[in-house]
This record gives C-alpha cells, structure tokens and sequence, in this order.
C-alpha cells in the first residue's frame, strides 16, 4: 500500500464516521460500512434508470460518484448492467443542475431564498386545495410517495395526486385487477431462468429491459434452448434474437390473442383441470360496462370467440393463420414452460386493459401458470412505478397498501392508521392525470378547476400527448401556476413559476419498487449540488408551511403535525427545517409508516433494516417462526406464497368473486380510435431506444449515452421513403392533425418498421413527438396510447 | 526467471472526453523470432511445461491404478539407494528432450509460426508507453471498470456477431480486434456502445449541455509487490474481465505480460476481495435472505 492509499484509506474512515456520528443523533447507527477498496467507498443502490431494478455498487471518493459496478449479490442482475446503468453514476454531474429555487418574473426565472419558495407553494395551496393538483412520478421513492399521498389525501382531503406512471402502466394495474383481484404480478423474473418460449407482446427488452432480456439470450450462449417469440409492429433488436417475429397492425394483440384463445377452446387444448378448478369467464357489459364486467359461462365465452378463426385473426391483424396455430400449439402443450412478457405496446393502448386481460387469460386457459417459468409478467419502465405509485397507491383513486377512496371502510382504515379525524378522506375520485392536465389548460370559466400543479420528479413538458392541447396552453392563461422540482432544466421548467432543485438518487435516502415485486432501499452517499433539497423534505417543508398559515388539515387526532417526528428521547425533530432533516432517518419512519398498510392487500413488507441488509426483497415478505423474513417469488402457488392455504395447489385468495377464482375475460376486437386514412395515410409510432432513458433530462446529459445515441429521428420504411421521393437522412415534415415538427428521416435505421409505419423516440427535447401523438385513453385505465395515430410526411417546401 | 513488470491499471488522460475519434484498433508489437537469447529461453519453458505435464500425467495415472487398493495396508517403503527426489525446475530445464524430440520441436516452430507473439521478445516496462496506453483505453471508457466503446460503426439494428472477431482476438495484418476480457455473453450492445453513433442527415445542435462534472476513477497504474521482485497484486477489479489475456495477451502493447504462456494467471497475481465484491467486503455478510 501506497501512502497516498494510507491517507485516502484514513480520510474514507474520517467520512465514515462522520455519516455514522450523524445518524446516531436520532437514533442508532443502523447504517453498515461500506466496502472500501483503494480508497473508493462502495455502496449498494438500486439503478436510477428502469423499473427492472438492477442494483448497483456506487464507488464514492472525496464526496463524488467515480465509479459504478453491476452487484454480484444483486439476484436481478448478477453483476451485469447494461450501458445506462454502467454510466448511472454520470447523471448527477451534468454541468446544469438546478441549484436554487428559481421564481419567475416576467421571462426570467430568479433565484429566491428556499423560506420564499416553501412560503409561495403552501399559499398557492392554501387558498384553495381543490384547484391545487399534485403530480409525481414512479422514480420518486416509496416514502417521497407516502408523503405526498398523506399531505394530499389525509392533509388537503382531495385526491388530486396523480403520477406519471398512469401514462405507462394503469392499464396493466386494470389487467391485473379484473383478472385477480389485486394488482401486480404473480410471477418473477425467475421465470426467465425456467421458461422455453418466451414470448414479447409488443416489447422490445433487448433495449428497454437489457438485463432481464440477456438474462434469456445468455441462457443460449449457455446451451439451453429457449424459443423466443416476437409479436410487434415493428422489427426491433429485440426481434434479431427470436425464432418466430409475428409482425401486426396496431390493435392487432387483440386479434391474435382472441384467436389463440378460440384455438385452444375449439380444439380442447385448453387445460380443462386448472379451469375448472381455478377460473371463470367474463365479459363487459354491454351498457355501462365496468372493470368486473359480469360473468359468463364457458358456452357464452366459446360462443362469443367463435368468429376469431386464424383465417379471420389474420385479416384482422395481418399475421398469417399459420402463425396463429403456431401460437395456440404452443399453448396448448403442457410439456412447455411459457412466460409472456409486455410493457408499454400493450399498455399504452387505448384497449390496454383489454390486452392486459386477455393475455393473462391465455396463460390461465391453458394453465401455463404456476409453474417456474410459465407466467404473465407485465414490465415496468420506470424504477419505481411498482413499488411508489402501484403500492403506496399515489393515484386519485387509490390510498395506500391497494385500497381506494371510494371504499368507506378503506376510508376508514387510513384515517386510523394515519391518525387523522374521521371523514378526513375524500370519497370522491380525484382527477386523473389526462384529466388534471386538461382542466389546467383551460380557463376557469370553461372548467379549469385546476390552477396550481406542482410536478416532482418528472417532465410532463415532454411527455404529456398531444403537448399544444394538454400542457402549453396553460402558459398563456391566467392564474395558472406551475411549480416544479427537478434536478435538470427541462421542457417542463422551462413552463414553471417556480422551479425547487431537487436531490438526485444517491444524494439523497431511497427505496424503490422494481417489476418483480421487489422492495429496494439505499442510503444517501454524497451531498446534492447548491441549494438543492430532497423532494420529500419538500412535501414536508409545504405540509409544515400550511400548518403555519392555519391549515387545520395538516395537524392529526392528537393535533401534533402530519408529519410529526421523535427523536429517540421522544422529543420532536422538526424535520421540516433543512437542517435538521436527516437528524432521523425520515425515509425509515415513513417506510415503518406504510408498512401497517401493506398487509390488507398481502403485500407486506419487512421491517426497513431488512432492506438494508438485503439487495430487495419480493413482497409478500412473512416473519417466519425464527425471526427471519421470507419473502414469496411466485404468488397464489401452494409452497411459495405464504397466503395460499395448505392443499389448495392455486388459489386466487383475492378473487374479485370470492371464491379463489381468476377471470378469464373475453373482448372483442376493437379498432384504433384513429386509423389511416387519405389525408394522415401512415401510422406514428412512437417509443425508446437503449440509450436514452424517457425524456433524456438525464442521459442527453451523459456523454457515452448521447454520443452514441445524438438525437432523435423518424424511422421509415425504404418503399415508404421512395414513394415520397425522400433520402435517407433527408429533414422532413411529420404531421398529425394535432401537431408537427421536423425531423430527419432514417432508413433501416435503429428499428424497422413495416412499410406504412414510422417511429419517432420520444427521449429528445428538441424534437418533441408528444405534440403530434393522441390524447385518446383506455376506459378503465385512463392510459394514453402513444403507439399509434394516423400521420404523414412530406418534404420541406412542398405542400 | 521472468519477472513480473508487466502488471499495470490505467492512469487515464483527465481531458479524455475531448478525444479524436477514429480507428483504434491495436497494432501488435513486431514479432521476429531471430537468434534472440530470449527465444532460447522461451523454448526451454516449453519443454518444462512438457515434462511437468508428462510428469503428471505419469504420477495421475499411477494413482488411478492404485485406488483398488486402497484399503490394504500400505507397504513398508524400501528404498535403495539415495531417496529420488522430484527433479528441480533447472534440472528439467537441463534434461534433454526424450525420444520424440525432433517431434517436439517441430511442434514448437509450427506453433511459432502460428502466433509470432508468443515467442516475441518482450521488452522492459516502458513507462511513457504504458501511460499512452492507458490514455488510449481510458478515451474509451468513462472510468475504470465501465464497459469500452466501440470504436468502429456497428449495424444500428444491432450486432449479433460482435464475437466472431471478438471471441479469440481475430487478427489480419497488423491490426487485432481485442478479445473479450469476460465469458461469452449474448447482448453485446446493451452494455458496449459506438463512441460515435451513425446515423444518416445533419447533427442538431443544442439541446443539454454534453460537458460533465464527473470526473471517473481512473486505472490504476501498478499494483502492489509484498516484496521488490514479488508478483504483482491485480490492482483493478477483475469482474467482467477473468480473461486477463484480453488487455495484458501476446497480442496486447505496452500492458503486455512478460509471459504469455503462462495461463494460470491468479495462481501468481491475486486480486483484490473488496474489489472483487468478495461477500465479506460487502455491506452484509452472508448470502441474501429469504428466498427458501
């Protein structure tokens, strides 16, 4: 060892002690040391960027992030990442980061002190909390979003909390629940290492799920044999991995499942045990149709999918009949392990809970569920969607721990446990976020009810559809004011009054929510940049604010604050004051907080030190006699879930029909709500790539990321591009009857769409897709679909 | 015997963001044979690894032979004469070839005549050459540890046959597509990317800026010798890179080691537990909880 190494080794130990020393103000150092090597502290965190919940080794030196490694102990990922998760680290350190509170006047926006900006967010709220919108997000953490639904639903009494995760994955909450009962899936990415199909319902992980995708691909550098099959609109590189590409029209996954289905009924394939035993059969009504629909015998759903034969799925959906057969024999045989796997193409879909039903109700049908390896997985793209807006319930309809507003007795049960008078909670719906975004792009007088939105942790800016209807207007009307918290400037600061710089990912306390179920904590390791704040202490400094000014709502039963706070002699901790915020550990009191709400629905979670201890955990998490924590890889299965009863095998315990059956739906095919035609003859789709993570404010400021990936572009098929005398490359316009914008064409480019289809990613803030794509949403989820609407392109200069 | 000098990290160029692009693909070192010393040398390791080879394989199969007997009482050792001892490395060295020696070393100059490098001489660590070379790696990695850039365009669609030059380290001419430094993993591009994508019609301007406060951990230099002429510690981290071969091969610059035909390389060079993730270097001892 070096002499240098000896100082750097004593300074790391100096540091350490000092994050040690403060801790142990409130309470005992419940924070390990961390693994030092040459003088670089690493310690374990969840990945920033998707919801597929790598862990990663951040290498700390002098109070800065300059190294990454993938965790080896980390089950999901095993040691591997892949390049954004390898460049995470570099997110914090783009040479703009928001470092004061910034307060429009005029055009400018003007640093103002953080008592100003606190004191301006609590009287905009104060004056009216039924116009004031919340809006956060899935990468806000588990207690970021435990604060937020608590100032809101048991503070403000509204349920005007929204977050974005409602534009990427209602409709899979939809599909779980009229299917189960209860939200979230039952299998886990177990089911990679065991599966021989899996199949991509409009999915293409290879770039938005690159761990779980290798996950698979690796199996086969192995030796194994799996077969992979890709149902889309477009080739992707997941396609260039799989067997079999089922190429369809957009809305063609209801046609192609209604036909697998009609396949496995009509010739008997159907696994006739498991559907007797464990389900039944529904539909919609036909007038006023609800998420539960109403049920129907196994002759009605027969009946009901007599006309989709292979041959009528095909004109349906252009994959051929053969295609189709191949699907249903797949199915059909009960020697393979099947998992499904989907994402955003059947969830951002205006039928979404429809496919999100459907799907689940082929793995049911068939009985391809249960067993390691045969399940529907619905995937996140967000890194906590799961685990803050599914589970905490950040959604204007839901309390946490699955509850919702609407149920008195749910009502009930939050204001006991969040202490709060009765009648405390609304028992109307709040608005949803397409909804909340609409009435604050309209005037009062025309029913903008909405005027004063306050965004954390997101960019609506660029990714609300159809931006000159839902997020711009706004801009240009009175008595609107728009309150962001961001690390970056944006497209959504850039529309602020007033702008809070926020901490990001390791400067701050964590725990998030991956795809599989799995709970995920880390510590703060490094201090943010200027002035910039953690967004719960945020949420809190408001909720503190508003008691100042006499909200009566921020103060609970025993008229303590809402967030009241001890110290390990029971003296408050006023955690509202900046710097007394990490006296405690306030994300452990609000973790311990929402863990009374878990158990209703059987989600529980462990004790926070658990997850400190371990690299997530899958909930339901059950104490075991012996003190220790189990938690569950496969739900409603005899052996592994702990809820299901002994000799039961399956058993759906929260079954919308109370007698531990699942729901085969049946829907009808629907077509898009916008088609081609003469005027817009192609189809817009729009998506991500590998390198850019949603709407770039991070990785556009990553150098490997961007350089690789540099900017947006319109993918185009050759024929489409010689029919419109367009060169690749060449700069065009693409238009809907919503918007336009220009934007250079690539041919065989990163995806390929078929001839009739083109694709923009929407990661690039200079060229913004949303304000072309459609605003139209799925009935039950409220999810737009930003897959498909009717487009065209000409040249520059021509009409 | 050889010594170890060629052990070294990174130290890599701090402005490495502001870097050309273009083809950099490594040259491999001259490789001529000649009268050197050196090769002498060389061909006497050959025959060690022969004979010890041979030696075990004649020790292994007597003992397979023993293994029925095993429950008999062992004979009382009788020796005549002087105890044999098991030769020393000089004296294997000093044993002449055996019967198939024309054999031998015609295998020896095929193999010579197939990878010119394995008998190059090497010369001493220079250190001006390894610090270009680690500035040549760094321009190509964010920090140490972080996946290389491509330094060449791939099909934007993606590339599915990274690995049929990138397996073994092809070589035409003079240049050497550098071999994978971890097992054959199926995503290439998820975890390398070009360093300068392509794609067709003018580059926008604006948007963020691209310039960063972060500032990478850096390769280390050398590693750490218990004693002067001790091998060398491993000072990086060897996850995603067991194939030592791939930076420090026959093929390879100025990291090159001064003896490629060795395989066994942590027999010698140890790496780092806390680097390496070892379970007792990390947060919590123990395998992670829960799953039965």
């Amino acid at each position: 060892m070096q002499r240098r190494d000896v100082i750097k080794g004593m300074a790391m130990a100096a540091a350490t002690a000092a994050i040690g020393a403060r801790d142990a103000v409130g309470q005992p150092p419940a924070r390990p040391a961390p693994r030092t090597a040459d003088g670089v502290a690493f310690q374990k965190a969840p990945c920033r960027f998707c919801g597929t919940g790598c862990h990663v080794q951040v290498g700390v030196e002098r109070g800065r992030v300059v190294s990454i490694q993938g965790d080896a102990m980390a089950e999901v990922n095993r040691g591997l990442l892949c390049v954004k998760g390898y460049h995470v680290g570099l997110a914090l350190y783009g040479t703009d980061r928001l470092t004061q509170p910034l307060l429009r006047r005029g055009d400018r926006h003007e640093p103002i002190s953080w008592d100003e900006a606190i004191d301006i967010v609590a009287r905009r709220i104060h004056r009216d909390p039924s116009r004031f919108g919340f809006y956060i997000s899935g990468q806000s953490t588990v207690p970021e979003g435990f604060a937020a639904s608590k100032l809101v639903k048991a503070g403000l009494g509204t349920n005007h909390l929204e977050a974005n995760a409602r534009l990427c994955m209602a409709s899979a909450v939809t599909g779980f629940l009229a299917t189960y009962g209860v939200d979230e899936p039952a299998g886990c990415y177990d089911d990679l290492d065991q599966c021989d199909v899996l199949i991509f319902w409009g999915n293409n992980p290879a770039e938005m799920h690159p761990i779980l995708f290798s996950r698979v691909i690796d199996r086969r550098a192995r030796g194994e044999q799996v077969v992979l099959i890709d149902i889309g609109t477009r080739r992707t590189r997941s396609t260039e991995h799989c067997q079999h590409y089922l190429e369809m029209r957009p809305h063609g996954d209801l046609a192609i499942a209604l036909g697998v289905a009609h396949l496995l009924v009509r010739e008997g394939t159907y696994h006739r045990e498991f559907v007797e035993a464990h389900c039944a059969f529904r539909a919609l009504q036909a007038e006023n149709p609800t998420l539960q629909g109403e049920a129907i015998d196994f002759e009605e759903y027969r009946r009901r999918l007599e006309p989709y034969t292979p041959e009528h799925v095909e004109a349906l959906s252009g994959v051929p009949a053969a295609q189709i057969r191949m699907l249903a024999e797949l199915f059909g045989n009960r020697d393979l392990r099947i998992t499904s796997l989907w994402c955003m193409g059947a969830n951002q879909h205006t039928r979404g809970t429809a496919v999100n039903t459907l799907i689940h109700g082929l793995h049911l049908l068939s009985g391809h569920f249960g067993r390691a390896g045969d399940a529907p997985t619905s995937l996140t793209g967000q890194p906590s969607a799961c685990g803050t807006v599914r589970e905490v319930g950040t959604l204007c309809h839901t309390l946490p721990g699955g509850r919702v507003v609407t149920n008195p007795a749910h009502r009930a049960d939050a204001e006991q446990l969040w202490n709060v008078p009765e009648g405390r909670i609304r028992g109307e719906i709040g608005y949803h976020t397409v909804e909340m975004f609409r009435r604050f792009n309209l005037p009062r007088s025309e029913g903008g009810d909405i005027d004063t939105i306050w965004v954390q942790v997101t960019n609506p800016g660029q990714t609300m559809p159809n931006q000159n209807e839902y997020f711009r207007r706004a801009r240009a009307l009175e008595d609107k004011f728009l309150i962001v918290s961001d690390v970056y400037p944006t497209e959504t600061t850039r529309a602020a009054d007033l702008i809070l710089p926020s901490a990001l990912w390791v400067e701050k306390n964590g725990v998030y929510g991956n795809s599989e179920r799995r709970t995920q904590q880390w510590f703060k390791m490094v201090d943010p940049p200027g002035e910039a704040r953690d967004d719960c202490w945020q949420t809190i400094a408001v909720a503190h604010r508003l008691l100042e000014l006499g909200h009566e709502g921020m103060r609970d039963r025993d008229g303590r604050f809402l967030f009241h706070t001890e110290d390990a002699q029971g003296r408050e901790v006023p955690i509202w004051q900046w710097s007394r915020y990490y006296d405690v550990n306030v994300d452990e009191r609000l973790f311990e907080e929402y863990r009374a709400f878990t158990r209703f629905k059987h989600k529980d979670i462990a004790p926070y030190q658990e997850y400190v201890r371990a690299r997530g955990l899958r909930w339901p998490v059950v104490e075991q006699p012996d003190g220790s924590w189990r938690e569950t890889r496969f739900r409603f299965v005899e052996g592994e879930d702990p809820y299901v009863e002994a000799g039961k095998g399956v058993q759906f315990y929260h079954s919308t029909t109370s007698d531990d059956r699942a729901q085969v739906f049946f829907h009808p095919y629907e077509p898009p709500p916008e088609v081609p035609d003469a005027e817009y003859p192609l189809w817009l789709c729009t998506g991500r790539v590998l390198e850019h993570w949603h709407s770039g404010s991070m990785t556009m400021r990553i150098a490997p990321l961007r350089r690789a990936m540099p900017q947006a572009y319109c993918e185009m098929h050759r024929a489409d591009a010689a029919r419109l005398g367009v060169a690749n490359g060449e700069t065009v316009i693409v238009e809907t009857r919503r918007g336009q914008m220009e934007i250079p064409i690539w041919i065989d480019g990163r995806g390929r769409p078929p001839e009739g289809t083109v694709f923009i990613p929407f990661f690039d803030e200079r060229l913004l897709v949303n304000a072309l794509t459609l605003h139209e949403y799925d009935p039950f989820s409220k999810q737009p679909d930003y897959k498909k609407c009717a487009a065209r392109v000409r040249r520059r200069g021509a009409a | 015997m050889n010594d170890h000098r060629d052990e070294h990290g990174a130290e890599r160029d701090a402005e490495h963001d502001r870097r050309p692009i273009g083809e950099r693909i490594s040259a491999a070192p001259p490789s001529p044979l000649g009268d050197d010393p050196r090769a002498t040398r060389w061909l006497h390791v050959v025959a060690i690894v022969l004979i010890t080879a041979a030696l075990i394989g004649f020790f292994t199969g007597t003992r397979g032979e023993e293994a029925p007997h095993r429950r008999e009482a062992p004979p009382a050792v009788v020796v005549d004469g002087p105890t044999r001892l098991a030769p020393t490395y000089a004296a294997i060295r000093a044993t002449p070839l055996g019967p198939d020696r024309d054999r031998h070393a015609a295998a020896i100059e095929a193999m010579r005549a197939d990878h010119p490098a394995l008998g190059a001489p090497v010369p001493p660590r220079d250190d001006a050459a390894v610090r270009v070379e680690l500035a040549r790696r760094g321009s190509l990695r964010a920090y140490d540890g972080a996946p290389p850039r491509i330094p060449h365009p791939i099909p934007a669609l993606g590339a599915l046959e990274c690995v049929v030059c990138h397996r073994d380290g092809l070589r035409l001419g003079e240049r050497v597509a550098p071999p994978m430094s971890h097992r054959e993993l199926g995503s290439c591009v998820q975890c390398h990317v070009p360093d300068e994508g392509e794609m067709p019609g003018e580059r926008l301007g604006g948007g963020p800026p691209l310039e960063s406060a972060f500032a990478g951990r850096p390769s280390p230099e050398r590693g750490a010798r218990a004693w002067p002429v001790a091998p060398p510690q491993i000072p990086h981290s060897t996850l995603m890179r067991e194939r030592c071969d791939s930076c420090h091969g026959a093929w390879a610059g100025a990291l090159r080691t001064t003896h490629p035909e060795r395989g066994s390389c942590t027999q010698c060079h140890a790496p780092s537990g806390a680097l390496d993730q070892h379970p007792a270097s990390l947060l919590e001892a123990g395998p992670p909880v829960g799953v039965p």
